[in-house]
């Protein structure tokens, strides 16, 4: 076979195989606030944050919010990163992290205010 | 309403009429060349004319049009005034239209025997963003009557560099629909001599404003947003970058083919593949399908239809056209051994390929993994891990490649400079602290990219500049990768408390905050005969309802200093009284009245005030905080400020039942005490970003000029 088919076929399913599994590794899936406290895995929740809700330590460093979902159910996060820079005018906020020690530890905190950035395209 | 819809009708008209004409006239009809010609340029008046009446209601201030009313206001300044064109979507597909059609009669120019056929499918394109932009259209009016102020801009993109960042972006769009454009019209007529010539110059010119519009949109990020980065992997960032990164594999397929004719499919493949990709990252960032996995929740218009319509059709006619020539298209497989630089380029492309490809599925995966159930999207973590190595392929190929002949043997002599200065780089490196090995390797390949490189790149420019863009580009992007390991896998950062006129010692930077003025902070900072004032934004906007923060950054050559504000936490007093009792407050006697209810609540929501008597220095005034409470128990606070300005009042808890509340006053006088939370990083090198990304765009323009030469 030509050496550089194989070189070429090699790379491709090295990938592949690499890319499949980061990507199934890396997945993380919506979850209610329930299935996210019993979860042992990187998920990722929704909820709103109320006005007044939302604290930032500053002696941890730390920003606490409490994120609410239309049933009713409340969740404490904890978020060791800079509060998004628009955070206070928020319809919805997403929050990938893990559950421990009763509270949610975030990774990530998005931030969706429709109309906002409605348009600009970054 | 009606004469902008009018203009578009007018225009949907003639661009179809058009298209008609164009298709007919092929090479049996060359009279019917000249009326669809007519019918074209009427269609660019028409869209023209569209626009500059949209300009015209912006700077009219009519905000009887819902699109002006939602995008912009009186005070605005010109320059944003003028921006706010293209804030929403509605004004940004009227740019990408108007781009379109004027890029159009540039390509009417050129003499060409698949003329016809390229300007038909290229009307298809038009036709399509027509019928989107006519179906939301930013000529609606709002209904009842007309506002007299509008909702203004958004204060985040009140900045030169996203201003300039859509027009960039849609210039690229429109541009990459023209190389589609020829190669659907030589898959039509089976004629490949000159599509790729024609197309080239284009796709140059594509790449080069659609790359320079996703980098300006990164440093928009960096500057303005606060976060410290200035790429977050957003569905909205990578729907752009995806085809990018495929123009930039086209542009190397061309370079296979132009020399040994090979690659034929695989070009016409990647023409049409770039703009289906533009398509698509349209189609998921403005239907609203990745509206709970994105931070810009691109709601959705009721355009779904049309766009996934389009976009099918699109897909199975340009590919299943190119499926059927196939088998006809005589493509010369040329064998040249592993060492050859033709294959170095290849294998870059198949690099680069594979990368874009993981991008797609990860940007993709709430679709993907939602065909399958449960939708979820992957984690940032994904396109680095997957990235990364991809990265290091790329960087070594980049190097590699100038030392390779084009028939397959390597310059040995010539590679020993550049290799032994990376080493030694390296081992800098090394000592300057980077201790991951893969970082290492990293750091290593984009140095030997860069030196081997520029070398090839400064002696072209002595023989012919015009063949030197591609190193440049390729110097740039070594630089641009060593860039991207040390300004973020080596920022540091610390965040900071810095109570009001009390000097903190961090890093060596002696910081004293000094309070807010006019919207933004004073931070004075100082290290050694280094003092600057820095001046973060830190103010409350109405149009957000929040509070707007950008960061300050104290531009430095190794690198970045980035002062960026978290919270300002101020003195807050509380008080719980009821009805007819008073409070003190400074000088101030607060007597609480009645409640203020709002009959009418609002979308569920129910509005309470508390009317509050003031008295101070024989004056009196009723001011009225406001709480609004949502189902859900979400409360939003309305503050009202004290009449001299030293105190905003809140209302925090109504109790009905005894008539009582509770009340914060927080202390906005020159004398309170408050603590700015201040987050300091450093970024080194991240000048090399910026740095590698003008070299990328320079090598793009040489490159252009140079298929534009080519092309005659």
């Amino acid at each position: 076979m030509n050496i550089k088919v194989l070189i070429g076929i090699i790379i491709i399913l090295v990938f592949v195989i690499f890319g499949t599994f980061s990507f199934k590794k890396s997945l993380t899936p919506y979850v209610s606030f329930e299935e996210a406290k019993s979860m042992d895995a990187i998920v990722q929740v929704i909820g709103k944050v109320a006005q007044g809700e939302s604290t930032y330590d500053t002696t941890t460093h730390l920003f606490h919010f409490t994120l609410r979902d239309p049933e009713g159910d409340a969740l404490d996060v904890v978020f060791d990163g800079t509060k998004p820079a628009n955070f206070e005018q928020a319809t919805d906020v997403v929050v990938i992290g893990k559950y421990g020690e009763g509270k949610f530890v975030a990774n990530q905190v998005l931030v969706k205010c429709p109309s906002k950035y409605q348009g600009s395209e970054l | 309403m009606f004469l902008g819809n009018l203009l578009l009708v007018l225009g949907l008209l003639s661009g179809l009429f058009s298209a008609f004409h164009f298709l007919k006239s092929g090479d049996a009809y060359p009279k019917t060349f000249g009326i669809a010609k007519s019918l074209y340029y009427l269609l660019v008046f028409f869209i023209t004319v569209a626009t500059l009446y949209l300009f015209y209601l912006f700077l009219g201030h009519h905000f009887e049009f819902s699109y002006v009313y939602g995008y912009s206001s009186t005070d605005l300044p010109l320059f944003y005034l003028l921006s706010s064109f293209w804030a929403g979507q509605e004004g940004t597909f009227l740019l990408w239209l108007f781009f379109g059609v004027w890029l159009g009669v540039f390509l009417l120019k050129k003499d060409d025997e698949l003329k016809s056929h390229t300007m038909f499918f290229y009307l298809v394109v038009q036709i399509f963003l027509l019928i989107l932009l006519l179906k939301k259209s930013p000529f609606e009016l709002v209904p009842g009557f007309a506002p007299e102020q509008g909702r203004g801009l958004n204060p985040l993109l009140q900045d030169f560099w996203m201003v300039i960042h859509p027009p960039l972006i849609f210039v690229g769009y429109a541009a990459l629909a023209i190389p589609f454009s020829y190669a659907l019209a030589a898959l039509l007529k089976n004629n490949y001599k000159s599509w790729l010539k024609r197309a080239l110059p284009w796709t140059s010119f594509g790449a080069l404003f659609l790359g320079a519009g996703i980098f300006v949109g990164g440093y928009w990020a960096y500057k303005v947003l606060g976060w410290g980065g200035y790429w977050g992997w957003d569905p909205v960032e990578n729907a752009s970058l995806i085809p990018w990164i495929f123009v930039l594999v086209f542009l190397h397929g061309v370079i296979i083919e132009k020399t040994d004719g090979a690659l034929r499919k695989t070009n016409l493949f990647l023409a049409i593949l770039v703009f289906l990709l533009v398509i698509y990252g349209t189609f998921l960032t403005r239907s609203g399908i990745l509206a709970d996995f994105s931070v810009h929740s691109f709601t959705d218009l009721g355009i779904n239809l049309y766009l996934i319509f389009g976009m099918i059709l699109l897909i199975i006619f340009s590919l299943g056209l190119l499926l059927w020539r196939s088998p006809k298209i005589n493509s010369p497989k040329i064998d040249r051994n592993v060492l050859s630089q033709g294959f170095g380029v290849i294998l870059g492309m198949v690099f680069l390929s594979v990368s874009a490809v993981l991008i797609l599925l990860g940007t993709s995966s709430p679709i993907i993994t939602g065909l399958l159930g449960n939708p979820s999207k992957v984690s940032t973590i994904y396109y680095i891990r997957t990235n990364l190595p991809l990265g290091i392929l790329i960087a070594l190929t980049l190097g590699v490649i100038p030392f390779l002949t084009w028939k397959g043997s390597i310059i040995a002599k010539k590679i020993l400079l550049p290799v032994s200065l990376s080493i030694i780089l390296t081992l800098l490196a090394l000592i300057m602290g980077v201790r991951s090995l893969v970082y290492l390797i990293f750091i290593c390949m984009g140095i030997f990219a860069f030196m081997a490189n520029l070398f090839v790149f400064i002696r072209r420019i002595r023989t012919n500049i015009l063949t030197a863009g591609g190193f440049l580009a390729h110097t740039g992007l070594g630089i641009l990768l060593i860039g991207v390991i040390t300004s973020s896998a080596y920022s540091s950062s610390v965040k900071v408390n810095l109570p009001k006129e009390e000097e903190k010692d961090i890093w060596g930077y002696h910081l004293r905050y000094q309070g807010l003025e006019e919207k933004e902070l004073r931070v004075e900072v100082s290290k050694g005969r280094d003092n600057f004032i820095a001046k973060p934004k830190f103010y409350y906007s109405d149009y957000t309802d929040g509070v707007v923060r950008t960061p300050h950054i104290d531009y430095n050559i190794w690198g970045d200093l980035y002062l960026s504000p978290l919270e300002i936490q101020t003195e807050e007093e509380s008080f719980v009284m009821k009805k007819g009792e008073d409070i003190k407050f400074r000088d101030y006697k607060i007597r609480f009245l009645e409640f203020d209810m709002v009959p009418h609540s609002v979308e569920g929501k129910m509005v309470v005030g508390a009317r509050l008597e003031v008295s101070w220095n024989e004056e009196k005034q009723v001011i009225v905080p406001t709480l609004i409470m949502g189902m859900e128990g979400e409360k939003t606070q309305r503050g009202a400020e004290l009449p001299e300005g030293d105190g905003l009042v809140y209302l925090e808890e109504i109790d009905a039942d005894n008539k009582a509340i509770s009340l914060s006053i927080v202390d906005i006088s020159q004398e309170a005490s408050e603590t700015l939370i201040l987050e300091m990083s450093r970024k080194p090198l991240i000048g090399l970003v910026w740095l590698g990304t003008i070299f990328m765009m320079i090598g793009l323009v040489i490159t252009w000029w140079r298929r534009r030469k080519e092309a005659g």
